[in-house]
């Protein structure tokens, strides 16, 4: 908790909270004014609001969270890059592991909070859109349990290369690519877009377009827990990884 | 007396190439040691070895009788401060941000934040962004940060980098007056000779990776070996008159004679003017420590 504490404090003046949020209200400007254009359009996306709204963000979190992760991450390990402060950290008794730790729980903590925002205002433009049924508490609170899931699997990997490089733009190409997956993933075969883990977003969408009758209509789909789990466990594997071989590494 | 710094066969190979040969070094508590060697010689490696920073390929670190493990490096690193190869800092913090960052880290009150920073002069620019100190101001804070615990003992990597003539007397003047005044031991590598013959009680020389002095100042100095210059009208008429002393011809035309008494010289001079050959200066030259240094770590070696 010590080093989690000192992780906020070097970030004084960084900005870095307004930065990951300012990424994710773009993100939610996009996703609100689709779901309104949508809205206006009539069909199935005004007969189901919610359920459109929640494969948006599911949608454009393949495209926004990997980017907005790299940029955190980086951020955060960058300070750290720049004073050189690797060896002054290690001689002042603080563990290269426990370091690798609380720069971890920062970025969760920063994006989570960044997103919680999110979904506050997505529950939130519904209410004021009168979007009719009750309000999915379970699919939303499903759909941001499932992002920070997804999240631990993304930042374990942008956490590897910003703490290994010193250049951040090696870390940003990366989340940049993580982004693309993300966001074309969902036009790739399932069998492909399940290799990588930033495609796993829009296993969150809870619907999907099924026709009917000749007609287009969005079909509940539940959410693949076990795939998720799947990508908890590789990005915890990853971030152990990445967190050993640092520990180990000579400064 | 119990030893600060006692390494035993210490040595690092990078690629096949040893950069540090078995080094057995003695560094006593209360001393202030003089760690030197050309660039590239070795040193900083050593020091990183001694923190813990870097693993041995083999050989022992012993700190305050206490053997370097993975394990007992936190504990041990509680009793040193050190600064290693240049100033860490956070730019985009002030002086007085980053010192709450050690302060923090290892728990110290405030009033050793303070204390440190106006030892090395900083309390005036302690909430300026560090980003806008100049390299010596960096410098000295990163002395204050190895001092902030007030530790046992003090490992400096070349801490007057970067400062200016008036900033390397201070920093001389201050980690001179350590051991006395906190019964601190200090470690300070340099590579320039001098700064170390004002400051340290002791000396340890590396050249290649490996050893080629340890001992005190003194000790350092005595291999300061004397000899008499003499200029002559005729050199070569001379060298043959007095063969029995085996003099050397200078390559500023004089003759030069190792290990002779003075009894000896006024033999020679005698033996030069009754043969009529005028000596127009007779002259002792000692070695200085700089000489020594190089023909310790071979002449070639760039300082």
């Amino acid at each position: 908790m010590q080093y989690l504490g000192l992780e906020f404090y070097k970030l004084k003046r960084r900005h870095v909270f307004l930065t990951v949020l300012a990424l994710f209200l773009a993100e939610t400007f996009f996703i609100l004014y689709s779901a309104y254009r949508s809205a206006a359009r009539g069909g199935t996306a005004a007969d189901l609001p919610w359920e459109n709204l929640l494969m948006q963000i599911a949608l454009l979190n393949g495209l926004f969270c990997p980017f907005t992760l790299a940029v955190a991450a980086s951020r955060v390990c960058d300070v750290e890059h720049k004073g050189d402060t690797w060896k002054l950290l290690s001689c002042c008794s603080e563990r290269m592991s426990s370091l690798y730790s609380a720069k971890f729980a920062c970025c969760m903590i920063l994006t989570a909070a960044a997103q919680a925002i999110q979904y506050f205002l997505y529950a939130g433009y519904g209410f004021a859109a009168k979007y009719p049924g009750a309000f999915p508490a379970e699919k939303f609170l499903a759909s941001y349990a499932g992002t920070m899931l997804i999240n631990v699997g993304v930042l374990a990997v942008q956490e590897f290369f910003s703490m290994a490089v010193a250049n951040q733009s090696a870390a940003l190409v990366a989340g940049l690519f993580g982004s693309f997956l993300g966001f074309a993933g969902a036009l790739f075969p399932d069998s492909v877009r399940r290799i990588f883990i930033w495609g796993y977003y829009t296993e969150l969408a809870q619907a999907r377009t099924v026709e009917i009758n000749g007609k287009w209509t969005l079909a509940p789909v539940a959410v693949n827990w076990e795939f998720l789990a799947g990508v908890l466990i590789a990005g915890l594997l990853i971030y152990g990884i990445g967190k050993h071989r640092f520990a180990q590494k000579e400064l | 007396m119990e030893k600060a710094i006692a390494t035993k066969g210490l040595s690092k190979e990078y690629s096949g190439v040893f950069r540090v040969k078995d080094l057995d070094l003695q560094i006593r508590q209360g001393e202030v040691y003089g760690f030197l060697g050309p660039n590239g010689a070795g040193k900083s490696t050593t020091m990183k070895m001694i923190l813990g920073l870097v693993r041995p390929t083999r050989g022992s670190v012993e700190l305050f009788g206490q053997r370097l493990t993975e394990k007992s490096r936190i504990d041990i690193l509680r009793q040193t401060g050190s600064l290693i190869e240049s100033p860490a800092y956070y730019g985009h913090l002030t002086g007085m941000e980053n010192m709450r960052i050690i302060q923090k880290l290892m728990d110290l009150p405030e009033k050793n934040i303070r204390k440190a920073l106006s030892i090395v002069r900083l309390d005036n620019q302690r909430n300026k962004k560090v980003k806008y100190y100049s390299l010596g101001m960096k410098q000295r804070l990163g002395i204050a940060m190895a001092l902030a615990r007030f530790p046992k003992l003090l490992v400096l990597d070349e801490p007057t980098n970067g400062l200016d003539p008036a900033g390397i007397e201070e920093i001389r003047e201050l980690i001179c007056s350590l051991p006395a005044q906190y019964g601190m031991t200090v470690m300070i590598s340099s590579h320039i000779l001098s700064e170390i013959d004002r400051m340290a009680t002791a000396a340890g020389i590396i050249n290649k990776g490996e050893l080629v002095f340890q001992g005190s100042m003194e000790e350092l100095r005595a291999k300061s070996s004397h000899s008499i210059v003499m200029r002559v009208r005729s050199r070569e008429k001379a060298a043959g008159l007095l063969s029995d002393y085996s003099p050397k011809m200078t390559p500023e035309g004089e003759l030069a004679f190792e290990h002779v008494s003075d009894d000896a010289v006024a033999r020679i001079n005698s033996r030069l003017v009754e043969n009529g050959i005028p000596v127009f200066r007779i002259e002792e030259r000692r070695k200085s420590l700089e000489e020594i240094f190089l023909d310790l770590t071979g002449k070639a070696a760039a300082l």
